[in-house]
């Protein structure tokens, strides 16, 4: 399944924003993606493929792997939220499956 | 049953409905698919209900904990936490909440798009915390519904345009730009964070040296994991107190280890089943906000939950949450000493309050400004809710509280306000 989870602390407020962000961006790519945002301690449950999340809770999200996770720097940016997706190698298996 | 009167006996008496009309309305404005219209607006109902179930969860264990604490110190110990307390707030005011909420909302937009002042306040949490603070306030202070929800929305409006435009003094100089604000109930926190390290600034005239992008301790990401350890600790702490065999009495028989870990475990729970549900509730709220104020208010700046400003100093972030803390260690001891009420820090306000402060004061005064206005503004924090809590004594005798300064400071101010008029 294409799904984008987004992670904060509670959850509430910056994965929220940062998932508003990512569907804004997914409609002006004409991408079909699914994106929920959670807390990190609910984030295994997902058991997601691709995570983004804000940098400063990089380390405390567990590696299995197989996930791909992006911290970033500035939750707001558009244009640095596509950079930063274009380096992940799911997000363009992804993008080349739509084509 | 004409309109007006199944709106009354209908809709608005009951929140759950309030809140899932509110979200209707969003989700038709932003003209999304039938199919997301009504998946939305269940999800927003379900998301109060399952808020509701949380409430009562963590409400068991904390009444708890509250008579271990007053059996072992015989104080009143009061734990600043908003989920809990507005989870609570709603049980009586559900529906004057969520009038409150909804009527701040359009007066927010409104203020935005006729003044300067172009905020937009993007922490639905926050706002369905002031929400429930001003519901509960306004109803013990004798005014009825009507005047409460059109009073409480006119404050709650004011207070977020009000909040990012007072942090922001010192939020630009952390973030260099107007292009984001702070949208947390703590800015009176922030000013004095700011201040107080403004008073620390050396003569150098050292730019503070950019810090590497580190990564916060994960130790203090997982905020279920962390409530569970400060309340185990709590309970372990009270117990070993308490006079001796008065835990296997409360507890049938049971060691006060094997007590705490059932009871903290229990705290945790519920706060995490409230968590769920107001992310639930606000996941469609929120957008559809978002999406109204990006359309009718140009040049809008948003203002969002505080830990944005953690990535800017993540070093200052987490040794501002530790110092916060242990300012509120000081304050609580002090309020022991002195009266029977004792407010007892809490570690998730201190982690999002104190770890902004922490950012901004590291940036206005350097190390030295970071260590004061961390202590200080911790023990401040702790403090000010126990002017709090007498004027909500209508919620019944809860043992939680709402944490961040602003939540204490407009009650103060809107408390005295209508006790003058009146």
């Amino acid at each position: 399944m294409k799904q984008i989870i987004v992670a904060c602390n509670s959850g509430l407020g910056t994965s929220l924003m940062i998932r508003l962000n990512i569907e804004a961006l997914m409609r002006e790519l004409g991408l079909e993606i699914a994106v929920e945002h959670t807390d990190v301690t609910s984030l295994k449950a997902h058991n997601a493929k691709l995570i983004v999340c804000s940098s400063y809770i990089m380390d405390s999200i567990e590696d299995t792997g197989d996930t791909e996770i992006i911290g970033l720097d500035d939750i707001m940016d558009r244009q640095y939220l596509k950079h930063e997706l274009m380096r992940s190698k799911l997000f363009l298996k992804w993008i080349s499956e739509t084509e | 049953m004409d309109a007006s009167q199944w709106f009354h006996s209908g809709l608005l008496s009951e929140p759950a409905l309030m809140l899932g009309f509110i979200a209707l309305i969003g989700l038709l404005l932003q003209k999304h698919s039938a199919q997301k219209i009504l998946s939305g607006t269940i999800k927003t109902m379900l998301g109060y209900k399952i808020m509701q179930i949380g409430a009562n969860e963590a409400g068991s264990s904390l009444s708890n904990m509250s008579a271990v604490i007053q059996n072992s110190f015989q104080i009143i110990g009061i734990i600043p936490h908003n989920e809990t307390i507005t989870a609570m707030a709603q049980m009586n005011y559900g529906e004057e909440i969520a009038v409150i909420m909804l009527v701040g909302m359009i007066l927010h937009l409104i203020i935005a798009r006729l003044t300067p002042a172009k905020y937009i306040f993007l922490a639905g949490h926050h706002m369905l915390f002031m929400s429930a603070l001003l519901a509960s306030l306004l109803l013990s202070s004798a005014l009825n519904t009507w005047q409460t929800m059109l009073v409480g929305g006119i404050v709650l409006a004011l207070s977020m345009t009000a909040a990012p435009m007072i942090s922001q003094l010192y939020v630009r100089k952390v973030i260099g730009g107007n292009q984001l604000a702070i949208a947390q109930f703590n800015s009176v926190g922030y000013l004095l964070a700011g201040f107080v390290s403004s008073l620390f600034k050396s003569n150098k005239q050292t730019e503070p040296k950019e810090l590497k992008r580190t990564k916060l301790s994960s130790l203090f990401q997982d905020h279920m994991v962390v409530i569970f350890i400060f309340t185990f600790l709590l309970f372990a702490i009270a117990s070993v107190f308490s006079p001796s065999g008065s835990i296997e009495s409360m507890f049938a028989g049971h060691h006060f280890i094997v007590v705490s870990i059932i009871q903290a475990t229990w705290f945790a729970g519920g706060c995490y089943i409230v968590l769920a549900g107001v992310r639930m509730m606000l996941s469609e709220i929120v957008p559809a906000f978002k999406g109204i104020s990006d359309r009718v208010v140009p040049g809008a700046i948003p203002a969002l939950d505080s830990p944005v400003l953690f990535s800017y100093a993540p070093i200052a972030a987490v040794t501002g949450f530790l110092l916060s803390f242990a300012g509120g260690l000081v304050a609580m001891i002090l309020m022991m000493q002195l009266q029977y009420t004792v407010i007892i820090p809490g570690v998730i306000p201190n982690f999002f309050s104190g770890g902004a402060a922490g950012v901004i004061a590291y940036h206005i005064g350097g190390k030295r400004g970071l260590v004061m206005a961390s202590l200080l503004h911790g023990f401040v924090l702790s403090l000010m809710p126990v002017f709090l809590v007498s004027l909500l004594s209508n919620l019944g005798y809860l043992r939680v509280t709402f944490a961040d300064l602003d939540y204490s400071v407009i009650g103060i101010i809107i408390h005295t306000i209508v006790r003058w008029l009146m």
